[in-house]
């Protein structure tokens, strides 16, 4: 009968909704909440190349856009935004504040399950790896 | 030719700012060669080795550490695997053929140091499949770790043995007390060489190899200036360069 | 029409279950290989491409000769490959996905391999052999499911196939050419360095392909009711035949030049490939076990025992395994030593690199194992 199919596939697809939402409405009925991301700031600056909010969105563009520049087309003027002069460089500009990199950087890309390949190669201290 | 008092004024002040800059950089760096203008155009840099005066310490090797350690070049423990971007070497392997039974004398067996020539018709530059390697305007031969996938196809394309490939992670091979910071490791997987120390030339200084030479065996400069060190160094000297006939021509000249 | 490989006898899913534990094997390797670094194969400073390309290359030379039968039936009417072309088609497809395969685990930075995609090189052979490589997997993979459809439905196949399957036969000429000028243009590696390098691969190619072709064709005929008739076979005995002496003969012209001209660099790498017995971890055995299989095949493919069943089945495993060697381990590897500085460096592949290579080849015959199945029972449909 129509009336039954209609009933069957109504439950099938709340059943598939039951299962797929599962991590939404489990977390929810516990109470479990995302905490946000912790990152400690670099003790002594008071302020990043650009403002926290745009660095935490771009920083990854910026970099790319500092690196090719440097890199591949041997522009290494040092950049200026908001009347202070930052070398192009990851090392030499951004990781000479943040260095520590379980307190900040990994706060967030934790967070998000990001594991970026910079620190492959950048040296920043305190960081735990197979180092000799 | 005519010229204004404001022109003069003008050209006086440039000339004086140079000749005040460029004395006042020798006494910052001790052992600046070059303008630090980051300009590359028009110039080729190359490197003359003294092999007579190397020769004078076999048992030296201040240039391959002074290198290895500024670049945070891992110590392999398997030779087979090694990752080198300066080593000594004899004549014979370097430039086969040159030293005869008859001729050579004291330079039979004698070791000189080995690096990237830094081609001015690279074969690697060419191979290169996505441009990880590419030839500066001054010359350098290039080598960028964030584009390169691995392929090796540029050790196979280089005649001399230059490049080495990460075949493990470095970091296991270096020792996190010593490494300098300021210069990043690389990451396993990624083909690096010399790179005549590009950061250092564009800043004016000379590569590290150079500066920790005690004959000061190594001279650096831009071949198109025609009073650089290099220059002076090739001046009345025969000098060869490894394996001319393969056209690459290489801006390493030994000086025998 | 894919549904058609999931019905199959028992000792059809047994191959597919004992190719997947191979596949697994490789794979768990590989696993290990990324996370170590390539240090876990013999690769060295020295002879820094090993087993990975040397497979990559004879493998480009398989799929090659696809065009061997396609060309004759297309081009020539030659009716007798009526039957087999569709088996080159899927045989260059299996072929060329182990080429990517082998070389992605080749890699040190494997997902980077876009690179090549996104910053073209076109000065680089081997930006030039991804490109043509690609388009003849794509080529062969529809030209062969759409004429194995039109099988399948009992219909012509459609017109707008016709061209592209004339495409197919110079861009098989183009892939192995490419592949050879990888190596023939590097000045610094003499026994590549040779104008004859690119015939020496075609003509290698149109000897092994063929005679992988008819190793497959006895497999199938003896397990499945695949039979194709003597003719094929016999005319393929025949292309062998003319594609390996040339493949011999070009090797003669090598070492001629080599050593009459006694200029060290060229003589070099041949010397220490034939006459290198005492050398570390030597190729010399490898290369006239090559030479001798050879001979077993050139006596087999010139008398009458090419027109019979078991002549030619022995001379095309000969003639598949000499060429497999030699330009394998012959051509790729000797290609490294003497290395730059005069030294010899040895090259043996590692348990780890073996594995994965096997697991490689049994991804190639797994694909093929898949297609063969469907064109089978398609073809067993047909004749119903």
């Amino acid at each position: 009968m129509a009336a039954s199919r209609i009933v069957k596939t109504g439950a099938a697809l709340a059943l598939a909704a039951a299962i797929l939402g599962a991590p939404f409405w489990w977390s929810a009925l516990r109470g479990m909440k995302q905490k946000a991301p912790s990152p400690e700031k670099p003790v002594g600056e008071k302020e990043c190349v650009l403002p926290a909010a745009e660095m935490r969105a771009n920083h990854m563009t910026l970099l790319f856009q500092w690196r090719d520049d440097a890199v591949r087309k041997g522009d290494r003027t040092p950049v200026a935004i908001g009347g202070k002069k930052y070398e192009k460089s990851l090392t030499g500009s951004c990781l000479k504040c943040h260095n520590k990199k379980e307190d900040f950087c990994d706060r967030c890309h934790d967070t998000l399950a990001s594991a970026p390949a910079c620190f492959d190669c950048h040296i920043i201290t305190s960081e735990r790896g197979p180092w000799k | 030719m005519e010229m204004t008092r404001l022109d003069f004024l003008k050209k006086a002040w440039r000339t004086g700012l140079v000749l005040f800059g460029g004395a006042s950089f020798k006494v910052i760096s001790g052992s600046a060669l070059l303008a630090a203008d980051g300009n590359t155009a028009g110039k080729r840099m190359a490197m003359a080795i003294d092999v007579r005066a190397c020769m004078k310490d076999s048992s030296c090797a201040k240039c391959i550490d002074a290198c290895h350690k500024g670049h945070n070049v891992p110590a392999i423990p398997d030779a087979k695997q090694a990752v080198i971007w300066i080593w000594k070497d004899t004549i014979d392997r370097a430039m086969p053929g040159v030293l005869n039974e008859y001729s050579g004398g004291e330079l039979h067996g004698a070791k000189t140091p080995i690096l990237c020539n830094q081609c001015g018709n690279p074969p690697c530059v060419r191979v290169c499949p996505t441009g990880a390697t590419w030839k500066r305007e001054d010359g350098i031969v290039m080598m960028d770790q964030h584009r390169c996938i691995g392929c090796r196809y540029c050790m196979a394309a280089c005649p001399y043995g230059s490049r080495s490939f990460n075949w493990s992670d470095p970091r296991k091979h270096l020792d996190r007390k010593s490494i300098t910071r300021d210069y990043p490791t690389r990451t396993k997987g990624t083909v690096e060489k010399c790179e005549f120390c590009a950061e250092r030339v564009d800043r004016g200084l000379e590569p590290l190899c150079a500066a920790a030479c005690a004959e000061k065996a190594i001279s650096f400069g831009d071949l198109n200036a025609a009073g650089s060190a290099v220059r002076k160094a090739l001046a009345g000297r025969i000098a060869l360069r490894r394996k001319p006939e393969l056209g690459t021509d290489p801006s390493v000249y030994y000086l025998l | 029409m894919i549904e058609k490989a999931f019905h199959g006898t028992r000792r059809y899913w047994l191959l597919l279950i004992m190719l997947g534990a191979l596949i697994a094997a490789g794979i768990f390797f590989y696993l290990r290989q990324t996370a170590e670094g390539l240090s876990v194969t013999g690769m060295s400073r020295s002879v820094s491409w090993g087993l990975y390309i040397a497979q990559f290359t004879f493998f480009v030379g398989v799929a090659a000769s696809a065009v061997t039968v396609v060309l004759p039936y297309y081009l020539h009417d030659y009716r007798a490959f009526g039957k087999i072309t569709i088996l080159g088609e899927f045989l260059a497809v299996s072929s060329v996905i182990m080429c990517l395969l082998f070389i992605f685990v080749d890699l040190g930075q494997p997902f980077r391999i876009l690179h090549v995609i996104l910053y073209p090189s076109p000065t680089s052979p081997m930006f030039w052999d991804t490109v043509v490589l690609f388009i003849y997997l794509v080529l062969n993979l529809v030209i062969g499911w759409t004429v194995l459809t039109a099988e399948y439905r009992g219909t012509p196949p459609p017109s707008w196939v016709k061209p592209l399957i004339i495409l197919s036969i110079p861009w098989a000429i183009s892939i192995h050419t490419v592949t050879a000028f990888l190596y023939a243009g590097l000045p610094g590696r003499h026994l590549w360095l040779s104008a004859i390098t690119a015939a020496r691969f075609l003509a290698s190619a149109f000897s092994s392909g063929p005679a992988l072709l008819i190793i497959l064709c006895r497999v199938a005929r003896r397990y499945t009711d695949f039979d194709p008739g003597e003719k094929p076979e016999r005319a393929l005995g025949l292309i062998i035949t003319y594609a390996f002496s040339a493949h011999i003969f070009f090797i003669l012209l090598e070492v001629f030049t080599a050593f009459y001209s006694g200029i060290p660099s060229h003589r070099a790498s041949l010397e220490r490939l034939f006459w290198g017995w005492s050398d570390p971890a030597s190729l010399t055995p490898f290369l006239w076990t090559s030479m001798l299989l050879a001979l077993i095949a050139l006596a087999l493919l010139y008398t009458p025992a090419r027109c019979r069943d078991a002549g030619l089945l022995i001379a095309s495993i000969a003639v598949f395994a000499s060429v497999w060697i030699e330009k394998g381990l012959g051509f790729v590897v000797g290609g490294f030593n003497p290395d730059p500085l005069e030294r010899l460096v040895e090259y043996r592949p590692t348990a780890p690199e073996s594995l994965i290579t096997l697991g490689v080849w049994a991804t190639g015959l797994f694909i093929l194992a898949l297609l063969f199945k469907i064109t089978a029972a398609v073809r067993r449909r047909a004749s119903e």
